[in-house]
Parts: C-alpha cells; structure tokens; sequence
C-alpha cells in the first residue's frame, strides 16, 4: 500500500477498495459490521428515533486527549445523548487531501474504532473522497448518529430554585486547541476533555429526571446557558467559586485575557435538575470516570428573567452575555 | 500564596471598601484609571458596586489599539495590498477599522496579515522569506516597546534587509500631561498603569504630579490591587493632599526597569506623535532611532494614504475621559464587537468593549 493518499484512492476504482479494506475494514472491525452494500438497513426501533449530523473540521488534527476521530464519535454521539438518546448508529463520511499520510489516517480510524467501542455506536455506513492537493486541510470528517429517545428531558419543568450541575472543569477542549496552535509560544499539561458521554447521562438519567442537557460546545458553558435563559421567565446564577476549572485553563485565561465560560467543552454536559434531586445527581456524577470533578455551578433564579448573571469571586454581580465573536475558529 | 485568588477575596475586599466610603463621604471626587486592562477588571468584577457612588471612576487612554490612529490602519494596509508586505500584528489590531478597511477585511481581499504572540515571529519569518518584504505592526506603550526593540535588534544582527517596523508607540507621561493640561478634563486623581510603570518606574511621575498637584498611585490589575490604589487615592484625596504613591508594589519599582529602558533608549527616541482622540501629543510617542531607520517601515517605503475618522463615534472623548460608552449613540447598536465602528469596541482593553461585555 502506499505511504500516502492519491487522488485514486476517491476514484471507486481499486485503490478505494484497498484503503477502504485495509484501513476501514480492519480498523474498524466490531465497530462497523456491516456489509459493503449502497446503505445501512437498521432494525425497527420501538422507541422515538433522535437524528442529528456534525461536521468536523477542527485544526489541528491530533491534540493532547484525542484527534479528530474521537471529536467526529465523541461529538455526534454527545448530541444524542444529551437529548436524552441512547445513541445507536452513527455515518462516518471522510474528505482527506492528497498527499495526506496513510500511517495518520490510520491512528485516526484506531481512535473512531476506539470511541465508538467506548459509547457502544456501530458505524453503520461510510463514504470516502479525495480532494486535489491544497484543496482541502489535510481531513475532514461528517458523522450523523441515530438513537432512541430513552429520557426525555423537559425544559418545561424547569422553575426557580433548580440547580445547574456539570460533570468537571470548565473550557478544556478550547483552551488546549489554542495551546497546539501553530507559533503558540507555550507548553501546558492540558488535555482536551473530548468522551462519549452517554454511558455518564445514563448513569444519572436512570435515577431521576433531568429536566434540561446540553453538551456546551463552541461557545462554552455561557453560551449554551444564554441560550436557554432567552425569553424565559426565569434566568440562571452561576456562582464563580463555585466553577471547577483546570489549573491551566485558569492561568492560560488569565494570561490571554479569555474567559474560560466561552471556551468549548467536548466531554462536558450541563445539567439542570430539581434542588431536591441535585445532591443525587452530584453522587451519581461522582461514581463516574468522566464526572469525578462534578459540581453544582448554578441556580434557577426568578430574580434575573432571560439573564445569565455571574456571582463573582468578589461578591458583585455580572451579566454573561452571548459570545461576540468566536475568538478561535476550527475548534471541533 | 496564589497570584490570582488572593487578589480576589471578598474578605479582604470588603473592610478596603468600607475605608473607601468612609473617607469619600458623599463628596464628588472623578479619577482616572489610566491602563485599559484596569477599566477591564473594575468592569469585569462590577466594582463601582462596591465603592460609593459619587466617586467617578472614568477610563484613560492607556488600551494602545484603541488610541492607535486610523490612519495607522491605513497605512499598514496600503503596505500590505500596494507593496504585498507581508504584514505580522498583534492579533487585537486585525478588527480595528480603518479608513476603507480593517486589517481582518484586507487579509480576506488577499493581503497577508499573520497574527503573532511576538515580534520575534516575524523575525523568523522575515529570515525564511528573504526575497519578502516582511512588517511588524509595532504598536503599543512603553511596555510592549522593547520587546519591539529587541526585535530590531535580532533584525540587525541577522542583517535582515527584508524586515521593517510600522511603528506607532505611545509613552505614558506625557499623555497624561496633555490630559492634565487640558480645560475640558478635569481629574482629581489617576491610578497609574502598573505595567507600564514596571517598566518606567514611579519616578516618571515625579514632574507630574509636582507641577499639577495631582493625586498619583499605581495600580495593578487584580480587583484587590485596584482597590488598594483607589484606598491610596482616597486617603490623598480626604486630606485635601497630592503624592505620587505606589499600591503595586510587588511589581512596580520607584526606578522601573533598567535593561527595558536602555533597549528603549537604544532603539527609539521621543518624538511628537498623534494619539487616536488627544491629536497630536508632544513628546507623546516613540520613532525609531535614526541609527536603525532602514528598519522604520516610515523611512522605507513612501507611504501615502489619506484618512477619515468614522461619522458619530466618540472613541477620542471616551479615551480623554469626558465621555462614557453608555454617552455614545452608536454604541450596542451600530457599534458591536462584532462590527465595531471605534477602536475602543475592538481590543479588549478598549473601555467599549468591557462596557459592552460585562454591562
């Protein structure tokens, strides 16, 4: 086999047979049992079918924590399960360049097998294509995941006095991507927080009910809450000192003037369960691998209708607006 | 002890504020935090809330993109498109706008604009490009301009004849000078940029404060290190007294920083320069050195651009302190950060932009 992408290996002709059986096939084995046919055909489901696409185009392609294999699993299989699916089958359509290295695609297709072992998705059809040289950067991803709705959460329950739970610290995933950027002058320990997360949901949503998820990321945990405050009655109040962040993030932040609230998570879910249930949910959180740093950020609160307000470190009050302008773009 | 949340602590918070009411009263005091990253933490920490509420608190010039002239833009991007310079900035000036365009709009019509985090890049790129004309977009105050030195440096000791500097640095003293010396600006006291004075010393201040009888203190960055200069000021201003003091002292020098200095005096001298909003400020910026002028991309290339500031936008009265954001119509409206229409919507030091993020 070759060392390196051609312009043959997307022409349907012998050598998109090779690479499909050679590094598809065999990388992906018990992840993608199907066969070779035109399109998947799936088991009726008794259940309410979930169905959401992403494309993945983040820059660069490996990072500390992941590559752009386990963000194209990870980040479709988190859409589902945040709508409180189980997560079934997900599509797996690869653009790559010419003159892309083979032995790179490979490490990517290990970590697409490895995360859809891990959330237990099978890759049910796939489609690859190459673009000439300089037309594109290097691979692009596009998943669509399918699941059946098993929690339905209901942000109509939501009234003041909920809490507002996430599983750990705040703004990895953006914060490291920065980090690996072409000409950043520095090195840090931080990983991006990049996982399935249906395994974790399901562990919290099989013991009580969640009345609202979303995985915040582009834009961070300040956006995804913004977006759920606008025209509602109510608002949230997040607590500073209450915010788990890595020790990283914070004086990455600091030292670059971001805000780590706008920063994108990709193993981060939020949570807003009744005050009753919310020290349940903190267990639950706890047990698990990806939720050992779990805390309660937040209230519902009537005080502030439509807004975000952050309680500061200092004990003053802020508005967390809506993210202006992305500060760094490919992130996911 | 930690830097960052020992500076941030209610507890130690709250009896500075009680002192400030207390010696304030209900008396009209207005000072001027001078540094733009000041304007961002008492923004960011909704620190008026905490402190009385006839003492004004109004922002100074001190975010360098915001009191960078359009015209300055304009240049760079004359550079870029006319000459196909290859330009490296500071990643805050891409959105400024300028005259026709920002740097960020140049760059999608095919001009090249690299961001950098230092000059040292572009030096870099300067001696792997060497058949390119490369510019650094040198702009900032006494803090950032040795580092702008330092590249001039490398520049000549690699004999670069591809590299030179747009240059458009402020120096802090004497802009305070024409703001104390204006009829319109009337300050009972400033809490001077900590930066900057790290680099200059508490000494610089001396003249100042002497001959305008002016309250001066340090300040740094942290709401704490804030709240202990306006105390510092309070103090001075309750007893009627001027002093030039220092509440950054874990940082800030009464002599400053040696090494940084002779870099700045070795590479650049003082001379008369145009600040964004106060015109022309005696004294008020730095040129490169004469002995290094093949690298001043002023000397270099013969720059001709012509310049207009944009309709309604009050940027010049903000950064002078007789205006506020909230004063502008434009602003959250025609003016966002997202399309700003003034420099001081862009950078995040810019007095707009937190106003606009945080209120």
């Amino acid at each position: 086999m070759n060392d390196r992408i051609l312009l043959g290996h997307g022409s349907g002709g012998r050598l998109t047979r090779e690479l499909v059986d050679e590094l598809f096939v065999k990388g992906l084995q018990e992840a993608a049992p199907h066969s070779m046919d035109d399109a998947a055909v799936l088991p009726r489901q008794d259940h309410k079918l979930v169905f959401t696409t992403d494309s993945y185009v983040v820059s660069p392609l490996e990072f500390p924590g992941g590559d752009i294999g386990t963000l194209a699993v990870a980040g479709t299989v988190n859409d589902l399960a945040v709508m409180g699916a189980t997560p079934l089958y997900i599509s797996l359509g690869i653009i790559l360049e010419e003159g892309f290295e083979i032995s790179r695609l490979k490490n990517i297709v290990t970590s697409i097998a490895d995360t859809a072992k891990k959330s237990g998705v099978c890759i049910a059809c796939g489609d690859t294509k190459v673009v000439e040289k300089g037309k594109g950067d290097g691979l692009f991803i596009n998943t669509a995941g399918i699941g059946v709705l098993a929690y339905p959460t209901d942000e109509t329950l939501i009234q003041p006095g909920d809490k507002v739970v996430i599983n750990g610290t705040v703004g990895d995933h953006g914060m490291t991507i920065l980090t690996m950027r072409k000409g950043f002058p520095l090195k840090s320990s931080l990983q991006s927080d990049c996982a399935p997360l249906n395994g974790l949901i399901h562990q919290v949503a099989q013991q009580q009910q969640i009345k609202w998820m979303r995985d915040p990321t582009r834009g961070g945990v300040a956006t995804a809450l913004n977006e759920l405050v606008e025209n509602k009655p109510w608002g949230v109040m997040l607590s500073e000192p209450d915010l788990p962040f890595h020790e990283a993030v914070d004086g990455l932040a600091e030292l670059l003037g971001l805000d780590p609230l706008y920063s994108a998570n990709e193993g981060k879910v939020l949570m807003i369960v009744s005050a009753e249930h919310a020290s349940e949910t903190l267990k639950a959180l706890h047990e698990h691998p990806l939720g050992k740093h779990a805390a309660i950020i937040g209230t519902v609160t009537a005080d502030y209708p439509g807004t975000l307000i952050l309680q500061t470190e200092m004990g003053t009050m802020r508005t967390l607006g809506i993210l202006t302008s992305d500060p760094l773009p490919r992130i996911c | 002890m930690d830097l960052i949340k020992d500076f941030r602590r209610p507890d130690a918070a709250r009896p500075i504020s009680r002192e400030i009411n207390e010696l304030i009263g209900n008396r009209n005091f207005k000072i001027m935090e001078v540094c733009g990253g000041q304007t961002h933490t008492i923004y960011k920490y909704r620190l008026k809330e905490i402190l009385p509420e006839s003492l004004k608190l109004v922002s100074g010039p001190g975010c360098p993109v915001c009191v960078t002239p359009i015209n300055f833009i304009d240049r760079a991007v004359w550079l870029a498109l006319e000459k196909q310079a290859v330009l490296h900035t500071f990643g805050d000036l891409m959105r400024v706008p300028g005259t026709g365009r920002s740097l960020e709009k140049a760059r999608a019509e095919g001009a090249a604009v690299r961001a950098v985090y230092s000059p040292l890049q572009a030096i870099d790129y300067a001696q792997q490009h060497r058949k390119t004309e490369v510019v650094f977009l040198g702009i900032g105050f006494e803090t950032t301009m040795p580092a702008v030195g330092l590249a001039i440096q490398k520049a000549a000791e690699l004999h670069l004849d591809n590299f030179s500097v747009l240059l458009s640095g402020k120096r802090v003293p004497p802009v305070l000078k024409t703001l104390l010396s204006s009829e319109k600006i009337d300050l009972d006291g400033f809490i001077t940029p900590g930066h900057v004075t790290a680099i200059i010393g508490t000494d610089a201040y001396e003249p100042l404060c002497a001959e305008y009888k002016v309250p001066m203190v340090v300040g740094g960055f942290e709401p704490l290190d804030l709240l202990l200069a306006i105390r510092m000021l309070a103090r001075l201003l309750a007893k009627g007294k001027h002093a030039n003091a220092n509440a950054y002292t874990r940082v800030v020098k009464p002599g400053g920083n040696r090494k940084a200095q002779d870099i700045l005096s070795t590479f650049f001298i003082p001379a008369d320069d145009e600040l964004r909003g106060l015109g022309v400020v005696p004294q008020g910026g730095f040129r490169i050195h004469p002995q290094y002028r093949h690298f001043d991309a002023d000397c270099r290339f013969d720059i001709t651009v012509e310049s207009k500031e944009p309709k309604g936008c009050i940027c010049g009265e903000i950064l002078s302190g007789v205006k506020e954001p909230f004063d502008c119509n434009l602003f959250k409206k025609a003016c966002t950060p997202d399309s700003p229409v003034g420099s001081c919507m862009v950078s995040n030091e810019g007095t707009c932009n937190a106003a606009y993020l945080y209120s």
